[in-house]
């Protein structure tokens, strides 16, 4: 093509130069320049490859919708792939890199696949490569997906940093052409908080593109600054969602120098509007004829654009192609410009924008087409023209080809807000119909387009009036349907995905017909620009060969995103370390000092096992566990969840709430609970102790506390409203020490005031107030390790001075994997038994349930399949040879290679008191089976233990140490 | 990100939570020596998260169990006093709770979420707020804090 830069016009700054690298190649833009205007006034063509056939592509467009122009910017680790040269701002220093060729642009080993093109239709992938399988992961996937493609994203981590910001307003305007600016204006006037976003870098919309205007531009500007108003530049509605969120991204820093530079380069905004008008306009369609899509063919609209945005005539010698009014503007400009157009090819016979064009002595072929075009050194080289009426052609020597097939509202995010979409013929587009509660449209995107019509329907969806430039616009005739030009050639109605009409027709012999179904049979509209400029064309072909209306057939339902964009703006700061929050325990600094290696659980960082030398493997933890067997330790169990419950109506609703009794636990004791789901699976476990006989404290566990919180806060809200029960989240006012082994009483006995501490006075499952170590705080007798164990609960701020009385006094701290070993030993449960699938029944716990009175999950927990002695049930298992390991989530089978898997471990450790391992499992039918051998197999270690059935408590099952 | 002029200082306080018994709404305020604010309000020190939530911040209470169960939830909640003409546009980086004028007036209150962890939002001033976040959590909501562009600061 022989772009070139105008003498004048343009609003780029050409008092500022600005150099920037393509594919390696210096070029010179000005100040203002996308990269596409830059490229096209350096009389560049061809700009990329197609995705599937490797076809040549140029400059389709000068916006968002860019199908072909996509590259990549940037280098290393900030290389982002997909970038619509048409919307990149270049500045000094600016380096872009084509997509999708090898070794280059102008050679590329790709095209090959334009020879065997024939065989590459639409689904050509679903019916090819079937077999033989085993190819199909190592050698056909990966081929195809190399062949095929757009850029490379990078592989380093991303260095840029990225924010949220939540954004409350009365009226959000998407898209500050006429109708937004009216819109925002309006809303403005009556004192509504509004935000205004424009995903150009100046605001005006097609007001940019008419120097006539210049004045009404300035004064809708003037009319923004106000206050309530914030305007956003640069910045993109992205997607629409339930409950009037719209999510809005706002790009800061790409169009800058690096050492301009400063903040996030990206903020993606999330807004809550009461109302969002969406004021997103219309854009240029493509026709699709054959090799529509030659360098050198683009829309008539981005030739409009790149003359009076950025002063770049697209060719010296262009052919326009249309079927309305609206092309001929763009005629006219460059005719203004000086670059005289060598026809306007129009499909209607007559128009009072071909009268004009007449008028201003340019060659107009009425009821014409455009049957062929073909390329020439730098672009197209000519057009062949038919007569609709004889089909008679002539070729036309031409260095661009500037198509229109009419203007397609951009109902894209209205599509997503779930706003009706209604065909108008007068438009030739599918246009909004209908606004909601928080969503509406304004101008072209809801049928109303001229200048005064459009700020018309912008003033009445702000809710106000405004007044309107003088005059009228100017009378349009009527649009004509133009889709497709039949011809030999591959014409294309979605550039980006390389899909033809052929293909569309492909689709719909194979059956699938629904504008849905032939989307992703062919990908038609799948591309990064959804479809923009050729999605109604695909429906309208598809319509044909239903023998439909385009208005039945439709389009496809639009979704987030609108644009590519950056997985750091979704991300924002929740990155890295604060990828989510910690919870640190109370003694965290001191666990760190004492050499505790941390493990994540949840939040949580706690104690795996104190090993200064960050050893972690069963040695030091065997050590901490046989110390607490033989003597006594202290864990930190500050993570488990507390709950206080309080109120004359707090029994009962425990009795509910539980699936056992609690309103007949006397003040001063502890009781063992069972939570269950309203399904009557297992919800959670914990002691709960009364402290008063309106006051109690449920334990959770660690991982289920906001779990249950939720669940009691909910029953107490939502199905008891009438009892008086309060509930307060304790758990991080609470420090937690179970200090266990048989010498606990003996070590704390020193430390406790004010309570009757003998084995008698304060016997196993006891509670109560007492003074530890100075500080008043709370005493309960319980066990999870099956030792002697006492759990010591006192205010966080004082837990430092507790735990080091009690360590001094002899106790050894024990980490999270001791804690877990002891367990196992015990026979204990934790969310690996209670996983979400098991039953009070499964586990063992069914002499626990109420037999009197209701508890939630009562009624489903009697379902017969939930009671069947078939299911998965709590056993202990043994490994027959002591030195063989067992692994958690081996299946447990009747002999090696012998399925069907009738169960699995859930949980399994060394043993600190008998040789070798130990675990739980979950088995069909366990209970009924202590003395079976199976095999533990874990196909993913090759590995298959003989192991023995037993009892799930390993240690202690008499529960004689817990009451010594 | 951006830097705010806006600050954030951890504060000892003293809390106490208390759940209101039922239909105790005017014996419980006397016993505190005002009329209880309505939810989402805060009225002197007593802020009140729910119909029957109150948070009173205070160096003891002493309120008969008929009125109200009380929960010392000082170790629990850490206060972060924030402050500065930025702090509102700081704070929509991590909030979601709109706090315009017109929406969040001086005297609110609200239960909200901010970098994922669970905050009490209390509009203390015209350009001053107190963040109260879990005890254990609060290291990691003074970076959140940092992160928002809001310096933390020492008394």
């Amino acid at each position: 093509m022989s772009g070139f830069r105008l003498d004048k016009g343009g609003r780029i700054d050409r008092s500022r130069p600005v150099s920037f690298l393509f594919d390696d190649v210096a070029y010179r833009g000005f100040h203002g320049d996308t990269l596409a205007s830059a490229l096209l006034a350096s009389g560049v063509t061809l700009v990329g490859r197609s995705f599937k056939y490797h076809r040549k592509r140029g400059i389709v467009t000068a916006g968002p919708e860019e199908p072909c122009a996509l590259v990549e910017r940037g280098t290393g680790a900030r290389r982002e792939p997909n970038t619509p040269a048409t919307t990149a701002e270049i500045y000094d220093g600016f380096v872009a890199t084509s997509q999708n060729r090898f070794p280059s642009l102008r050679f590329d080993l790709g095209a090959i696949a334009q020879t065997v093109a024939a065989f590459l239709p639409a689904g050509f992938y679903y019916k090819t490569f079937m077999w033989p399988g085993a190819l199909w992961e190592r050698v056909y996937e990966p081929a195809i997906r190399r062949a095929a493609g757009l850029g490379r994203s990078a592989t380093g981590r991303d260095p840029d940093s990225y924010a949220h910001r939540h954004h409350h307003c009365d009226v959000l305007v998407v898209g500050l052409g006429p109708a937004g600016l009216a819109a925002a204006a309006s809303a403005a006037q009556n004192g509504s908080r509004v935000l205004a976003v424009e995903q150009h870098f100046e605001i005006g919309g097609t007001l940019l593109d008419d120097p006539v205007q210049g004045n009404e531009l300035a004064r809708l500007r003037a009319a923004l600054d106000r206050p309530n108003v914030e305007t956003l530049t640069r910045t993109a509605a992205i997607g629409a969602y339930d409950h009037g969120v719209v999510a809005v991204l706002e790009s800061v820093n790409d169009h800058l120098p690096k050492h301009a530079r400063s903040g996030p380069r990206q903020i993606l905004h999330i807004v809550r509007a009461a109302r969002t008008i969406f004021a997103t306009g219309s854009i240029d369609r493509l026709i699709a004829f054959p090799n529509n899509d030659l360098p050198g063919v683009m829309t008539a609209r981005a030739a409009h654009v790149y003359a009076t945005r950025y002063g770049v005539a697209v060719g010296r010698r262009p052919i326009f192609f249309c079927n309305n009014d609206e092309t001929y503007r763009a005629a006219f400009t460059l005719a203004d410009a000086g670059v005289r157009p060598v026809a306007i090819v129009d499909r209607r016979r007559a128009s009072y924008a071909a009268d004009a064009a007449r008028a201003r002595e340019i060659k107009v072929m009425a009821g014409f087409e455009v049957a062929d075009v073909w390329g020439g050194a730098g672009g197209i080289a000519g057009v062949r023209v038919r007569n609709c009426a004889d089909g008679g052609e002539i070729d036309l020597a031409a260095d661009v080809l500037c198509v229109s097939g009419g203007q397609s509202a951009q109902v894209q995010l209205a599509s997503q807000a779930r706003l009706k979409l209604d065909w108008s013929t007068e438009h030739g587009s599918f246009v909004v119909a209908e606004s909601t509660k928080q969503f509406d449209a304004a101008g072209a995107v809801h049928g109303h387009t001229g200048l005064r019509a459009a700020m018309a329907d912008g003033a009445r969806a702000g809710g106000g009036s405004i007044s309107l430039p003088p005059g009228e616009d100017n009378p349009v005739s009527p649009w004509q349907e133009c889709w497709e030009v039949a011809g030999s050639g591959k014409a294309f109605v979605d550039l980006q995905h390389d899909v033809t009409a052929d293909d569309i027709r492909l689709a719909h012999r194979e059956g699938y017909a629904h504008v849905e179904h032939a989307k992703r049979y062919t990908t038609h509209g799948m591309g990064t620009d959804q479809g923009r400029i050729g999605g109604l064309v695909g429906s309208a072909v598809l319509a044909a060969a239903r023998g439909e209306t385009v208005e039945s057939v439709g389009l496809p339902k639009f979704r987030p995103y609108t644009q590519s964009t950056a997985w750091g703006a979704l991300a924002g700061p929740d990155v890295g370390m604060n990828f989510k929050p910690r919870r640190l325990l109370p003694l965290h600094d001191w666990h760190a000092k004492a050499g505790a290696v941390f493990v994540n659980i949840g939040l949580w960082l706690r104690p795996l096992v104190y090993s200064p030398t960050g050893d972690t493997s069963w040695g030091p933890v065997l050590a901490e566990a046989r110390r607490v067997r033989s003597s006594v330790g202290v864990t930190d169990v500050s993570s488990l969840g507390k709950i206080d419950v309080s109120g004359p109506d707090a029994a009962i609703f425990l009795d509910r709430i539980y699936a056992n009794m609690f309103s007949t636990l006397a003040v001063g004791r502890a009781r063992y609970g069972l939570m269950l789901r309203e399904d009557g699976i297992m919800l959670d476990d914990g002691t709960t102790s009364r402290l008063a006989a309106d006051r109690f404290v449920v334990t959770t566990t660690t991982q289920k506390s906001a779990d249950v919180l939720d669940h009691m806060e909910w029953h107490l809200q939502a199905v008891w409203p009438e009892l008086d029960v309060s509930l307060a989240d304790i758990s991080d006012q609470w420090a937690q020490f179970a200090v266990a082994g048989p010498h606990a009483r003996d070590t704390l006995a020193p430390l406790v005031t004010g309570l009757d501490f003998s084995n008698e006075a304060f016997p196993f499952m006891a509670a109560g107030e007492a003074t530890i170590a100075g500080v008043a705080g709370r005493l309960f007798r319980i066990s999870f390790s099956g030792e002697l164990a006492y759990e010591v609960s006192v205010p966080a701020h004082a837990a430092e001075q507790v735990w080091k009385a009690i360590v001094a006094a002899g106790a050894a701290p024990y980490g999270l994997d001791a804690l877990n070993l002891m367990r196992v030993e015990k026979g204990h449960m934790t969310g690996a038994e209670i996983n979400g699938t098991t039953s009070a029944h499964d586990l063992g716990l069914a002499r626990m349930l109420k037999k009197n009175g209701d508890f939630i999950g009562r009624a489903l927990g009697q379902r017969e399949a939930l009671l069947a002695p078939d299911r998965l049930q709590l056993v202990g298992i043994l490994p027959l040879d002591p030195a063989a390991r067992l692994r958690g989530g081996a299946h447990l089978v009747a002999a090696t290679d012998a399925g069907p898997s009738q169960g699995y471990v859930t949980s399994c450790c060394m043993s600190s008191v008998r040789p070798g391992w130990v675990g739980l499992a979950l088995l069909a039918g366990g209970r009924a089976r202590h003395g079976e051998t199976l095999v533990a197999a874990s196909p993913v270690f090759s590995e298959n233990v003989a192991v023995k059935i037993v009892s799930p408590h390993h240690y202690d099952p008499e529960n004689l140490r817990v009451r010594a | 990100v951006s830097v705010h002029n806006a600050s954030a200082q951890r504060v000892a306080r003293s809390i106490f939570e208390l759940g209101l018994r039922r239909g105790q709404d005017t014996a419980l305020g006397a016993a505190l020596g005002l009329l209880l604010p309505p939810p989402g309000q805060a009225r002197a020190n007593v802020l009140r998260l729910s119909p029957v939530q109150l948070l009173v911040l205070t160096e003891s209470v002493e309120v008969d169990r008929a009125l109200a169960s009380v929960n010392d939830q000082s170790s629990g909640l850490t206060c972060f006093d924030l402050a500065g003409p930025d702090i509102r546009a700081a704070l929509a980086a991590m909030c979601r709770v709109d706090l315009h004028d017109t929406v969040f007036a001086v005297g609110r209150v609200a239960r909200t979420s901010m970098a994922q962890m669970p905050i009490v939002l209390w509009r203390t001033g015209s350009n001053e707020f107190c963040a109260l976040a879990q005890a254990t959590l609060a290291q990691s909501f003074a970076e959140a804090l940092g992160h928002a562009g809001i310096v933390l600061t020492t008394p």
